[in-house]
């Protein structure tokens, strides 16, 4: 190469400013991890302020072949914005404006960096909201929720991300900037926004996102409901669907996490309880005052020991910082989690949690359940030391065995957290292999050069065709990575 | 903190070191980021909770030197302790930072800027109560004199800063409300003891003389106050053994007033207070000692409610609360203020948002770019609640608020808890 040896760091400097990028070991560090449990070391970090910088980035990359990696808040749990394989991390922190409200339309304009819950905060005052809220909204960006199409409580009714978003602004793989959607709902021709949204970064860059806003609900009721056991709640929550109320979210917390939740939020939660559910109806006034004790008395005929309903904003708040922030809270009674995060159809929670509860206890291990039970997506979070590597292999080992359960019971392998790197190889548990081949020629032909956040969501070939082999994988990854920072430290 | 001799990895031995349990509550979830002022403006992992915790956790593994960098990102924290609010699994952030920033400083990396200053202000002013008086005395006595006149032949930014300088402000503007309140009297009055601290005496005399008064219309019996230093500001430097013995003069001196409760008016400072016990190794007798005291230290706006103090008049102009980090954060404090204000305003406007404001101590002086964008965004949020006035319970949130609102040219007063509780009772 005729280049001196710093000349890809020193053209990325020129792009993104002495201020925008960061090349040294010690500062490198701190971009090897997210909120899931693996880790891989950058050979650089960009913090772009604008779209143009992002595509000379892009582009700079696709040049030199430089694997890319887009990162919002690093609140990912499937180690989506983890540089797998070395290469650049491109942070949006930086690019957080909201660009345009149109109250009239009901949308907005935002970067991708903007945080989920800085946005409600923003179009509150107005009267409007944005819908999707998953349990990290006070952190994870708009743009990290786009490529992961994260849903959240509130899902059952409102939708995931993808439902929310009109149109996008990307920077393809070669650097391109193009537009995508339309500001109008339902444009013709194939849904390409809904392409992009849960692709996680491994097709496109996302630099501007027009979200859709709606009224703020007239009249909200939140309550809480105790039982003896999971299944008496899982039977509950079938029981009000099939009455007819769709309440807007439906959380279930079992009695591990329970103890762990109320150590932080001090809402009150019954920490003896079996299970507890946590439900919310949001609608016009008349209508709640209708459902509400409808959901009650369900409750009750279901062996609820104990229902109570939040009489204003502040109790409502209080029950639901606990569910919102119960993954964080686990903290408290381990020192590290795996959270899984499979779909089942609701029907079959009581035997799927018992699959659960079994494929921990197989290895030896601690598991807490927190979830959407309304859309029946799980959340089972392991408990593991993550300073001892043997647990964590058998944190791993019983993910996997959940996995396995969630599809044998008609389910999926994810629900909103993605595939990333951490399921990427269970995604031939859930897709046939043709299926995974025209999944695999379509990212091909977005990014030929696979520099786009490689080796996450599909498999690649990697000795994955015959089956979930994440160790053997691994072993392939480290060698891939070793490979990259090879030719991180030639440039 | 125990047993930091076995296994403190790349930190040195002998001196308090981030504790093993307390970096491994983090679980690297991340939501605590965006609560983070530093993280907000700056948008660095490093600059992050998240970020620095792993930081001091990598130290203590060994995977990272104790450095100039981890030492230049542990002094850009504001130490407001917001990500304390925000973190689900309890990491005692605050004590972690605390002992890493002694480690640093043990380690001779604290930044220059640090260094000076606080060399400066821990070392030279503070020790010294005359210094310190005729120091912090001098923007005072300045603001009293006929050289006040010469003020407007500085340039905006100075005159910004000579604007917020303490000097006799107008009256409260109130009127007399329709209200059922006033004095309390109790049978038995329940003795205090007030902090009339350092920098405060010196500085804002008459916003101890207005606590004194208000404590008094509450119904306590106040015995002489304590005029020494609490030690925050050498504990937020990582100077330790010179914060403990400030931590056992002042609880001796408590002791042996017989007082009841010890009340501050700063939010700072309380917030220590309440934290002497983690100065203290769990086997030290003071330790235990300091517990206890905690128990009985209260913030002005704490020991006001508690005594069921009603106004008896009502602010003119619509008001707005600024949550001091120490008062928020630090002790959790956000009821008391509120519910003071509420039943002395009839306009009492939420601000609807406790990031810090910059003044952070000697931040302010330190980072000082970091400190004005923090100031901006505080005064625009001050500026779309539409109030006049903007009250706060930490001295100095107070002066870095007014120099701000005066170099905008905004029609804000910014006052104390104690000056407008002083005036509605
Ligand atoms: C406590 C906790 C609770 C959670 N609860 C939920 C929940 O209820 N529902 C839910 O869906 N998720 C949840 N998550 C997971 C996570 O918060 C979401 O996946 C979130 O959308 C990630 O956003 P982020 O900004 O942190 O993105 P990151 O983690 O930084 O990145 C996620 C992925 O997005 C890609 N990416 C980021 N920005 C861009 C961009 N601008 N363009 C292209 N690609 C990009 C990255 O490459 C990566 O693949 C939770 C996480 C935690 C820690
Ligand atoms: S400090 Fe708390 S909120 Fe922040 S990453 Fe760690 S566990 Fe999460
Ligand atoms: S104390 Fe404040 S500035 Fe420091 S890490 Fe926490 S939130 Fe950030």
């Amino acid at each position: 190469m005729s280049e001196q040896p710093s000349s890809f760091i020193e053209r990325l400097r020129t792009i993104v400013g002495d201020d925008g990028l960061f090349s040294e070991p010690q500062q490198l560090r701190l971009y090897m991890y997210d909120g899931s449990i693996d880790r891989a070391l950058p050979i650089a970090v960009a913090l772009p302020r604008t779209a143009e910088q992002v595509a000379g980035v892009v582009r700079l990359c696709h040049e030199e072949g430089v694997f890319l990696t887009p990162r919002g808040a690093g609140t990912g749990l499937s180690g989506g914005s983890i540089p797998l394989c070395g290469g650049v991390v491109l942070s949006t922190a930086r690019m957080k404006a909201v660009l345009a409200v149109d109250t009239e339309n009901q949308t907005v304009t935002v970067q991708p960096g903007l945080v989920n819950l800085d946005l409600t905060k923003h179009v509150a005052p107005l009267g409007f909201q944005y819908v999707p809220d998953p349990s990290s909204q006070g952190a994870c960006t708009i743009g990290g929720n786009v490529a992961e199409n994260s849903g959240g409580p509130h899902t059952l009714t409102g939708g995931v991300t993808t439902n929310h978003v009109l149109e996008l602004e990307l920077v393809l793989a070669d650097g391109e900037r193009v537009r995508i959607g339309s500001p109008a709902p339902d444009p013709p021709g194939p849904d390409f926004v809904g392409v992009v949204c849960g692709s996680e970064g491994t097709i496109a860059v996302v630099t501007q996102i027009l979200c859709r806003i709606v009224r703020k609900t007239e009249c909200v009721r939140t309550m809480l409901a105790a039982f003896d056991s999971c299944r008496a709640a899982s039977e509950a929550v079938s029981a009000v669907i099939a009455s007819g109320i769709v309440p807007t979210a439906m959380e279930m917390m079992d009695h591990p996490a329970l103890s762990a939740i109320e150590a932080f939020s001090h809402a009150g939660y019954p920490v003896d309880a079996g299970a507890v559910l946590l439900l919310e109806l949001e609608a016009l006034r008349e209508e709640v005052e209708d459902a509400a004790p409808r959901v009650v008395e369900i409750c009750r005929a279901n062996g609820a020991s104990e229902v109570r309903v939040a009489q204003n904003d502040e109790e409502r708040e209080a029950l639901w910082k606990g569910r919102k922030k119960a993954f964080g809270a686990m903290g408290r009674i381990g020192p590290s989690y795996y959270v899984q995060d499979g779909v089942i159809p609701r029907t079959r929670l009581p035997e799927v949690l018992e699959r659960v509860e079994q494929a921990a206890r197989k290895v030896g291990l601690r598991v807490a359940n927190v979830f959407h039970a309304g859309d029946g997506n799980l959340h089972p979070l392991i408990l593991f030391d993550d300073h001892d590597p043997d647990q964590a292999k058998r944190a791993i080992a019983a993910g996997e065995e959940i996995l396995r359960a969630c599809v044998e019971a008609g389910g999926s392998i994810t629900g909103e957290h993605g595939v990333g790197m951490e399921k990427r190889d269970y995604m031939v548990l859930q897709f046939p292999k043709a299926t995974l081949a025209a999944f695999t020629a379509f990212r091909d032909a977005c990014d030929p050069g696979h520099t786009l956040n490689p080796y996450k969501l599909l498999p690649s070939g990697l000795g994955c065709a015959e089956g979930g082999k994440r160790q053997k994988t691994m072993a392939q990854m480290q060698e891939l990575a070793e490979r990259n920072a090879a030719v991180g430290d030639a440039y | 903190m125990s047993d930091e001799t076995i296994d403190v990895g790349n930190y040195l031995e002998g001196v308090a070191a981030p504790s093993a349990e307390g970096l491994n509550t983090c679980t690297h979830c991340g939501l605590c980021l965006n609560a983070c002022p530093t993280y907000r403006v700056l948008g660095r992992e490093m600059d992050s909770p998240r970020g620095r915790v792993f930081m001091m956790r990598q130290v203590r593994e060994e995977q990272m030197p104790l450095s100039e960098l981890i030492a230049d990102h542990l002094y850009i924290c504001l130490d407001c302790r917001a990500c304390e609010t925000a973190c689900p699994s309890g990491v005692p952030y605050g004590e972690l930072v605390e002992a890493g920033r002694a480690q640093v400083e043990a380690a001779g990396l604290t930044p220059r800027r640090w260094r000076f200053l606080r060399w400066l202000l821990n070392r030279v002013i503070l020790p010294r109560p005359w210094l310190t008086r005729a120091v912090f005395a001098l923007p005072r006595l300045y603001a009293a004199s006929p050289l006040r006149a010469l003020a407007r032949l500085l340039p905006r930014r100075l005159r910004a800063w000579e604007a917020a300088l303490p000097r006799p402000r107008a009256p409260i503007a109130v009127r007399e409300a329709s209200r059922s309140g006033g004095a309390v009297q109790r049978a038995a009055a329940p003795r205090a003891m007030a902090l009339t601290g350092c920098v405060m005496e010196a500085m804002l005399p008459h916003l101890n003389r207005a606590t004194e008064s208000v404590l008094r219309k509450a119904g306590y019996d106040l015995v002489p106050a304590y005029s020494g230093c609490c030690g925050a500001l050498n504990v937020h430097a990582g100077e330790r053994e010179a914060a403990k013995g400030m931590a056992r003069a002042l609880i001796e001196a408590f002791s042996r007033s017989g007082a009841e409760y010890f009340v501050s008016n700063s939010a700072g400072c309380g917030a220590q207070l309440k934290e002497y016990a983690q100065l203290f190794e769990e086997d030290d007798p003071w330790h235990e000692r300091a517990k206890q005291f905690a128990s009985q230290v209260l913030d002005l706006s704490q020991a006001l409610a508690m005594s069921g103090v009603a106004a008896t008049r009502v602010l003119d102009a619509p008001v707005t609360y600024q949550d001091a980090c120490h008062l928020a954060h630090a002790q959790r404090i956000r009821a008391e203020p509120r519910s003071l204000l509420k039943g002395c305003s009839d306009d009492f406007r939420e601000l609807g948002d406790d990031q810090c404001c910059g003044s952070a101590g000697i931040y302010n002086l330190t980072h000082p770019e970091i400190a004005s964008e923090l100031l901006r965004q505080k005064l625009e949020r001050i500026e779309a609640t539409g109030a006049h006035l903007v009250v706060t319970g930490n001295p100095g949130c107070l002066l870095h608020l007014r120099r701000g609102a005066a170099e905008r040219g905004m029609n804000v007063d910014v006052r104390h808890i104690a000056e407008v509780m002083d005036a509605t009772l």
